[in-house]
């Protein structure tokens, strides 16, 4: 493990009025807050993820923010953050599950939505915006069960993918005729990007599904409409608003977005000209107790829903290499590698126990409906 | 040097069938090589006992090979490889 003891002594506080427990893989968590804020969030997101703390074994996540001293204190296990007010992120929720990701290790979590229909079980993965969880809520809505979407859980004991039913968060309610409920299924007390959350419940009749064998990944490869913006993406272990402000102040930066819906907080920094301003922003990474997960740099570009998508085989091989490095993006790298010896082959030597049985695709991203209509005959074909 | 027609593979390569193809892990180089279908069926004939010759006939009995096709070369050619990578005794 690279998470490494915090400086900063354990508090005790009085005052955690708000307390409940989620069940988050291999970590049992109790979180204890006097921020009513936090707890609704969590209640509403993960709901379905709730324990008895008084029944099951948990770990205390200790959330208190002390309106003297205008900080935030954060502990779970051996590490402890302290975050001056300004520098507390709007969508804590989302804060608070980065500091659990790097924990677990009973499972591999890829960046996907995982559906089922009867014994087929299909993992979509894709990046953010390549319109994975439009997809699924338009396969849920022609009876697809929901078992996951944002991650697919891998367990590592049995090799079956386990439900991760977290509520699914939408960007768009247009698409899906949900534009009724916008006001009462936007997530409480948070702000930039909206997102409405539904259960996967009120989205369609299938309800949520077992854990099942992986049968099939189908990754969404998107057609891009490319423009000429040139961008870094940052992706961080730890969120802090004065490392943002910090990032916007290095010479050749023009804007830098949160984009706060991923494993890990991700900052997409928009450039001048070129990347070379990668070795200042490490600088800033470590000055505000951070760590780099991952840099991609690339071009601004919007992928392309007017095209006809195209359904290609992938062999097990292919397909299990690039499970793999989607593993390797989703988690911190070095985390992740420090159980195989820090090799990358042996954890796709690992991974190929889980897909030996496994069809692999590649779809190339076009029109939803089609979209739609090819995933969902592939799912009752296997 | 005289070459070794009767190789065999090493024990500690971790090997795992996906589909047709077969994924082979080398723990001392830490590389991971990938075996078609044919590199794979003389990948699994290779038991140290067996010579080229006896693997030619092997694949003579079992696929439809032309008569005038080098099969005795394509085996050397693939063991050589094999050697090459390491992945023999």
């Amino acid at each position: 493990m690279t998470i490494s003891t915090s400086p900063h002594q354990k508090r005790e506080f009085k005052d955690l009025r708000f307390e409940k427990g989620y069940q988050f893989f291999d970590n049992a968590i109790c979180l204890k807050t006097n921020l009513e804020e936090i707890h609704t969030q969590f209640h509403y997101i993960y709901e379905r993820l709730e324990i008895d703390p008084n029944k099951i074994d948990t770990k205390d996540f200790i959330i208190h923010f002390s309106p003297d001293r205008k900080e935030l204190y954060i502990s779970y296990e051996n590490e402890i953050q302290i975050l001056e007010q300004e520098t507390i992120t709007p969508n804590l929720y989302l804060y608070v599950f980065s500091f659990i990701i790097p924990r677990i290790r009973s499972h591999f979590l890829v960046h996907s939505a995982t559906l089922r229909f009867g014994n087929t079980l299909s993992v979509i993965a894709a990046n953010s915006t390549s319109g994975k969880t439009t997809l699924a809520v338009k396969l849920i809505k022609r009876g697809a069960q929901f078992l996951s979407d944002e991650l697919a859980p891998i367990n590592r004991n049995n090799h079956l993918i386990d439900p991760f039913p977290r509520k699914i968060g939408l960007r768009d309610l247009k698409i899906h005729g949900l534009e009724s409920q916008a006001a009462t299924r936007q997530l409480p007390n948070t702000k930039g990007e909206v997102k409405w959350m539904f259960d996967s419940s009120e989205l369609g009749p299938g309800g949520l599904g077992q854990a099942g064998p992986l049968s099939q990944v189908i990754f969404l490869e998107p057609q891009y409409v490319e423009d000429s913006s040139l961008y870094l993406e940052v992706s961080i272990t730890r969120l802090n608003y004065s490392l943002i402000e910090a990032i916007k102040q290095i010479p050749g930066i023009q804007s830098v977005e949160l984009v706060n819906d991923r494993i890990f907080p991700l900052l997409r920094c928009f450039l001048d000209h070129d990347n070379s301003v990668i070795k200042q922003i490490e600088e800033a990474v470590i000055v505000y107790q951070s760590a780099l997960v991952s840099v991609v740099s690339g071009k601004t570009q919007k992928p392309d829903f007017q095209l006809a998508p195209e359904l290609k085989a992938m062999s097990k091989f292919e397909g299990t290499y690039a499970l793999a490095k989607m593993l390797l993006n989703g988690h911190s790298e070095a985390d992740l590698l420090d159980d195989f010896n820090g090799s990358p082959g042996l954890l796709l030597s690992e991974l190929a126990d889980y897909t030996a049985h496994c069809d692999f695709f590649q779809l190339h991203v076009g029109k939803l409906s089609t979209m739609t209509d090819i995933v969902y005959d592939l799912m009752h074909k296997k | 040097m005289t070459e070794d027609t009767k190789p065999k593979p090493r024990k500690d390569i971790i090997a795992k069938k996906l589909g047709s193809e077969m994924m082979l892990y080398d723990p001392k180089s830490d590389d991971v090589h990938v075996l078609n279908e044919t590199s794979l069926f003389i990948w699994n004939s290779l038991d140290g006992n067996q010579t080229y010759e006896a693997i030619e006939s092997i694949i003579r009995k079992n696929f439809e090979v032309p008569d005038d096709q080098n099969v005795l070369e394509d085996i050397t050619n693939i063991c050589r490889d094999f050697r090459a990578k390491g992945l023999l005794e």
